[in-house]
């Protein structure tokens, strides 16, 4: 024994990688995508579902399940909980205009609507426009209720 | 019944100021006690009790049954309260019994508790209360619950307890039918019975004493018997379960696992080998076996076995049955080690993708007239980091490239850790294919 080393302590000032969902352009595109693909004629979603549509987005490896849950062909209600990053970026998209808020509903925009139109012109996010063509109507009232656990 | 009359009782206590004492005549028949509250009617009652070593009856919780004027202090009077320490007390009682023989008997209440002094014809013995030892004062010559019974002319009959084990029938037991203990006392009849013996039916046998109703003789049979019926089911159960297990070691199968019950009939356990649906008993197996040994030992008979060259054969298998489970092992791990490398480059890329789109989505964005910059804020216009997260420290959220490049990173690490278990994979296949 008797073998000495020194270490050096080395704080990294670095910039830090983030995840994709944390960043808000594409948290805002989910909130976009979501209300015009989902929201129905009058072009609006509540912000309950509004909340569960971006968790089960930013979640693909969960993807099959949802789709079973959502298409009744599974009992077991999956986990969804409050994600605050949707709050701010919903904030974020009203301040920016894509959205606006009136009586707990989410409206989408002009703006918005060029912002889903440029989505869909670069081909981005196609696997969650894909997603929610699929399952997005089959988020009914009573299913909100179901993993909301009738807080509503 | 109860041969023994109480003819006088004396309480006295030693102080500092002198000895205080009182003494009680009693009469044949009844006797009433009238006095103020206070005044010591109950400690005289309680004396009884307590003169016989009784004080059990008193109640489980009367560990001292009297009031602190025989522990402690006394005072003068009522009215004076010049207090007295009190160094010593006791209680005498003269008791006679059938054959008219009268006995003083003395107990010390601050003293030495579990000795009780007895004399007849002035002639004085000490004895025990409570267990001396392994023997209590109830089955010991010396033990004054043994001179008691034998003065009152008893002779204790023997019960069974709740384990099965035979005693008799204590004086505790037994005086709560002749004595009333003022506060529970009146509650039912033997309200103070003793628990802590363990004796079945205690109340009903105390009863059945008293009464000469001569059943315990019976009673203690049936008992004993059932205990012995019950010890017998006990070593049945585990007779049959060391034989399941003796079964299950060997692969063997058991044979007419039943109840045991009261017909008499010997039970016994038989082993069998079950093979291909039919069952073989041990000395079938044992012959088939010792069969198959002779045809054997005739089959070799006459051929030298090298021993040696058998022994060496066998070290080279066990070698390479060793090589096998490493490479097994080896091989398991290699493959587990690959496919995490290849969840985790899965994810990456898909992280790769999705930060294209985004950097992509914002290249056009400000090509054309449509606002999708976030990092200032589009309502003071203060700066923003690009992260929707907490921002706790001073570091910045990587730039779009930044994170585009760092995940790149990740890939092209991933990809080089794949290389080893690659490889090893490839050598293996070589390896099998030879």
């Amino acid at each position: 024994m008797g073998y000495k080393s020194t270490i050096k302590t080395k704080i990294s000032r670095r910039d830090f990688p983030i995840a994709i969902e944390m960043r808000p352009l594409w948290r805002i595109s989910l909130i976009v995508i979501a209300i015009k693909i989902v929201g129905g004629d009058k072009l609006y979603l509540d912000t309950k579902k509004l909340n569960i549509l971006v968790w089960m987005l930013i979640r693909s490896v969960n993807w099959d399940d949802y789709e079973e849950y959502l298409h009744g062909r599974a009992l077991d209600i999956p986990f969804v909980s409050v994600d605050a990053a949707t709050y701010k970026a919903v904030e974020f998209a009203s301040a920016k205009q894509f959205i606006y808020i009136e009586e707990s509903r989410l409206y989408i925009t002009e703006q918005g609507c060029q912002l889903f139109d440029l989505l869909v012109n670069v081909q981005v996010m196609e696997a969650e426009r894909a997603f929610l063509q699929k399952n997005g109507k089959k988020l009914t009232d009573t299913k909100v209720k179901e993993i909301t656990g009738k807080l509503v | 019944m109860l041969g023994l009359t109480i003819k006088n009782i004396y309480l006295s206590a030693s102080t500092n100021g002198g000895v205080f004492s009182t003494n009680l005549s009693l009469n044949k028949g009844l006797n009433i006690i009238r006095a103020e509250n206070s005044s010591g009617k109950s400690t005289c009652v309680n004396s009884i009790a307590y003169g016989l070593g009784l004080e059990a009856i008193l109640g489980p919780s009367r560990k001292k049954p009297f009031p602190s004027s025989l522990y402690e202090t006394i005072y003068k009077s009522k009215k004076d309260g010049t207090p007295y320490f009190v160094h010593s007390s006791l209680v005498q009682l003269v008791i006679e019994n059938s054959s008219r023989t009268t006995a003083v008997v003395t107990r010390d209440i601050k003293g030495d508790a579990d000795k009780v002094n007895v004399s007849i014809n002035g002639e004085g013995k000490d004895y025990f209360l409570g267990s001396s030892g392994s023997v209590g004062s109830a089955k010991s010559e010396r033990g004054f619950h043994s001179w008691l019974a034998e003065f009152i002319g008893w002779s204790l009959p023997e019960v069974v307890t709740f384990e099965g084990k035979v005693t008799i029938l204590y004086l505790e037991c037994i005086f709560p039918l002749f004595f009333i203990e003022q506060k529970r006392g009146w509650s039912e009849i033997q309200a103070n019975t003793p628990t802590y013996y363990g004796i079945k039916n205690l109340k009903k046998s105390a009863v059945e004493f008293c009464l000469s109703i001569d059943t315990f003789e019976h009673d203690k049979k049936v008992a004993l018997l059932s205990n012995k019926i019950e010890e017998a089911e006990e070593d049945w159960a585990s007779i049959v379960e060391r034989a399941e297990s003796i079964a299950r070691f060997n692969l063997v199968e058991l044979d007419n696992i039943s109840e045991l019950k009261k017909d008499g009939v010997k039970k016994s356990l038989d082993f069998f080998y079950a093979e291909n649906e039919t069952s073989l008993s041990l000395d079938d197996q044992i012959n088939a076996l010792t069969k198959l040994v002779k045809d054997l030992e005739k089959k070799t008979d006459g051929s030298k076995i090298d021993n040696e060259k058998i022994n060496s054969q066998v070290s080279i298998v066990r070698a390479l049955r060793n090589q096998y489970e490493n490479v097994c092992n080896d091989l398991q791990l290699t493959l587990s080690s690959a496919s995490d490398i290849d969840k985790k480059l899965s994810v990456l890329k898909k992280d790769l993708d999705q930060y294209q789109q985004l950097l992509r989505l914002q290249k056009v964005g400000s090509d054309i007239s449509l606002d999708l910059s976030t990092d200032k804020c589009p309502i003071c216009e203060s700066d923003l980091y690009d992260t929707l997260g907490n921002k706790t420290s001073k570091r910045e959220p990587m730039s779009l490239k930044a994170n585009i490049d760092f995940l790149k990173n990740q890939v092209d690490f991933f990809l080089q850790l794949k290389f080893v278990p690659q490889k090893k994979l490839v050598n293996y296949k070589i390896l099998l294919d030879c």
